[in-house]
């Protein structure tokens, strides 16, 4: 498992290679002088030629790209063209922010998600699962940034509850959370309903009943167990995408994270934070799913002798 | 009344219907037969006879909806099974009526131990710590054969003969008067199928078990039962002591099936099937369900349902031709 973990580890480096190669190969070939970008308008063609002697910009693509991987390497990930700072420090500064609110919105999507999923399978057919089936369909369908606007239109405007922008108190998680949380959990019950009426037939369960376990027992020790592997995998999608897709929603309630970070940076074409954020979010992604395969291991044994 | 009060189960008139959108299903209709302790039953027919769906009603574990009992009694150690409550009902189930499903590759559940799975029954239905059901357990697991280092292996680890010595484990775990075995071998090979048989022979002779052996290979039933019941479409056409049965076939079905037997003597070129195939369980015939596939059908056969008649001692058939005394009664007595 060790072996497996590292092995896992050691591969995230070539993924994290293409990563950059094509973002930095997407720098290269987007229009526009960077040089020009960073000083405005009215500079000279004197400063022009300084600052892309300084940056390095007329080099082959490859020596600037080695050079760019090599100060990776070293944590360095460059100077952020618009604020002049590391960009190491400016995305460090922001991505707290993103991942605390992808981790609580898959959280909520869990609780919700799953309990929901494990209901309507027992209950198949029943005016409940109707129901769930129903607003789970609303969750995937309603994109979050609009259900976030609703949410400020009803308890800002409206009510007077929830103070509509920031991140910083519990009070001010509640409603960006739900509408980064609203798809996932929707997905998850789904997932979770499909996978555990799969499981609820399967003769092991039969077999479990016919020892005279009492269907609490049997759901949850038997079928449960076994209808979660799946959705470890959704889960670790989920969050994954909550990762690096929270735009919006930061947008909407004025979070400051990775994301509207990045988004401004791709407008001013600030490119050493854009490669950057990526690279992080890459990466957060790949530990996301280095996770979600060892939870995987966890749940089930086969898997789990496949790795020793 | 004698009789009736040694009898371990007693199913009487046992009906079992799926209502689906396509109409009703007939899975079993009025089957009666019954067990004394010790004894074991074979329960023989083809594919959707209704010889599962008569074993999981035994137990109460008919799928429901769309399945449900709609007649009978079955009475087990005196006692009806179809007017006891759920959670009593979960009291017999595992500890004195067990039962083998048939396909040992999918029953056990894929993510717990073994010796977990098989401890689960015996702290269910008997009093003690976690510790003395791992070491009832692994008493268990050294009955039916298997290492005690392999314990805490799962399933995926072991191979289908020994999965189904441990689903026999679970079986017999809390010692059941009665073992209901759902096609214990089918999915074996001929090899592993002799070894779990044999191991079930054994055990059933230790534990003094009672045991329903549903099977559709007669070879088994040779080999294993006391007496037969043969089922066709939800009912039992004939039930007899294993000797009688074997020697003197009365039904035309049974008759078919042991006539579609080989004979490894005979250089023969074909296989002797029953024509015909088994009638949809939504639309069974008129009178003997049997009539279109039977070769000596009568012009009654279509129209009235025939009765069980005791056609000699012990000897249970549900036939028309037999209903009138035939001439093929009188040999019956000289055979055995």
């Amino acid at each position: 498992m060790h072996k497996y973990i590292l092995k896992r580890l050691v591969m995230m480096i070539p993924v994290l290679l293409g990563v950059s190669f094509i973002m930095f190969t997407l720098s290269y070939i987007t229009p526009g002088d960077p040089a020009q970008i960073i000083l405005g308008e009215g500079a000279t063609q004197a400063m022009i030629d300084q600052v892309r002697l300084d940056l390095g910009l007329d080099d082959p693509f490859l020596v600037r790209f080695v050079s760019y991987v090599a100060g990776v390497a070293q944590l360095d990930f460059g100077m952020s063209w618009a604020t002049q700072r590391p960009v190491s420090e400016e995305i460090f500064a922001r991505f707290p922010h993103t991942m605390r609110l992808a981790g609580m919105g898959i959280a909520l999507a869990l609780s919700v998600g799953i309990p929901l999923g494990i209901l309507s399978a027992i209950k198949q057919y029943s005016i409940f699962d109707m129901g769930a089936n129903f607003i789970s369909l609303l969750g995937v369908s309603i994109p979050n940034f609009w259900l976030g606007m609703m949410l400020i239109l009803f308890f800002t405007v409206n009510l007077g509850w929830l103070p509509a922008t920031g991140f910083a108190t519990p009070i001010q998680y509640i409603m960006p959370t739900i509408a980064i949380a609203s798809a996932s959990a929707a997905v998850i019950m789904r997932m979770t309903r499909s996978s555990m009426l799969e499981c609820i037939r399967q003769d092991y369960v039969r077999t479990a009943r016919a020892k005279g376990l009492s269907e609490r027992t049997v759901i949850f020790r038997h079928a449960l167990k076994n209808a979660l592997i799946p959705v470890t995998t959704t889960a670790g999608l989920s969050f994954g995408f909550l990762l690096g897709g929270a735009v919006l929603t930061e947008t909407i309630f004025a979070i400051p994270g990775l994301g509207m970070f990045m988004v401004s940076a791709l407008f001013t074409r600030d490119w050493p934070t854009a490669i950057g954020g990526v690279l992080l979010i890459a990466l957060s992604f790949s530990f996301v799913n280095l996770m979600v395969d060892i939870l995987y291991a966890f749940l089930d044994p086969r898997i789990r002798s496949q790795y020793q | 009344m004698d009789e009736k009060a040694t009898n371990l189960l007693d199913v009487k008139e046992l009906s079992i219907q799926f209502f689906l959108e396509e109409g009703t299903v007939h899975a079993v209709n009025n089957l009666s037969f019954s067990l004394k302790p010790g004894e074991t039953i074979g329960i023989v027919g083809e594919t959707g006879a209704g010889k599962t769906t008569t074993a999981l009603g035994i137990m109460r574990l008919v799928q429901s909806p769309p399945g449900m009992i709609v007649s009978g009694s079955i009475e087990f150690e005196g006692q009806n099974l179809l007017d006891i409550s759920e959670p009593e009902m979960r009291k017999v189930r595992g500890n004195k009526i067990s039962m083998i499903f048939q396909d040992p590759m999918t029953s056990l559940n894929p993510v717990i131990p073994v010796i977990d799975q098989i401890a689960e029954v015996i702290m269910l239905h008997n009093e003690g710590t976690a510790k003395d059901a791992i070491l009832k357990a692994e008493q268990m697991l050294e009955k039916v054969g298997i290492r005690i280092e392999r314990a805490r292996e799962y399933p995926h680890q072991f191979s289908g003969g020994m999965r189904q010595r441990v689903v026999i484990a679970i079986a017999l775990a809390c010692n059941p008067a009665l073992l209901i075995a759902d096609e214990p071998t089918s999915a074996l090979d001929v090899t592993i199928q002799a070894q779990v048989l044999e191991l079930m022979k054994d055990l059933k002779v230790e534990f003094n078990t009672s045991m329903i052996m549903i099977t559709h290979d007669l070879g088994i039933v040779a080999d294993i039962c006391d007496k037969v019941a043969i089922m066709y479409a939800g009912n039992v056409v004939e039930l007899a002591d294993k000797y009688q049965l074997f020697r003197n076939p009365q039904h035309p079905y049974t008759i078919g099936l042991f006539n579609s037997i080989p004979d490894i003597k005979k250089d023969e070129e074909t296989l002797k099937p029953i024509k015909g195939l088994m009638p949809d369980p939504t639309n069974l015939p008129s009178g003997c369900p049997f009539h279109p596939r039977c070769e000596s059908a009568m012009p009654r056969c279509f129209e009235i349902v025939p009765q069980m008649v005791e056609v000699s001692q012990g000897h249970y058939v549900k036939c028309l031709r037999c209903t009138e005394g035939s001439a093929q009664n009188n040999k019956n007595e000289g055979g055995a």
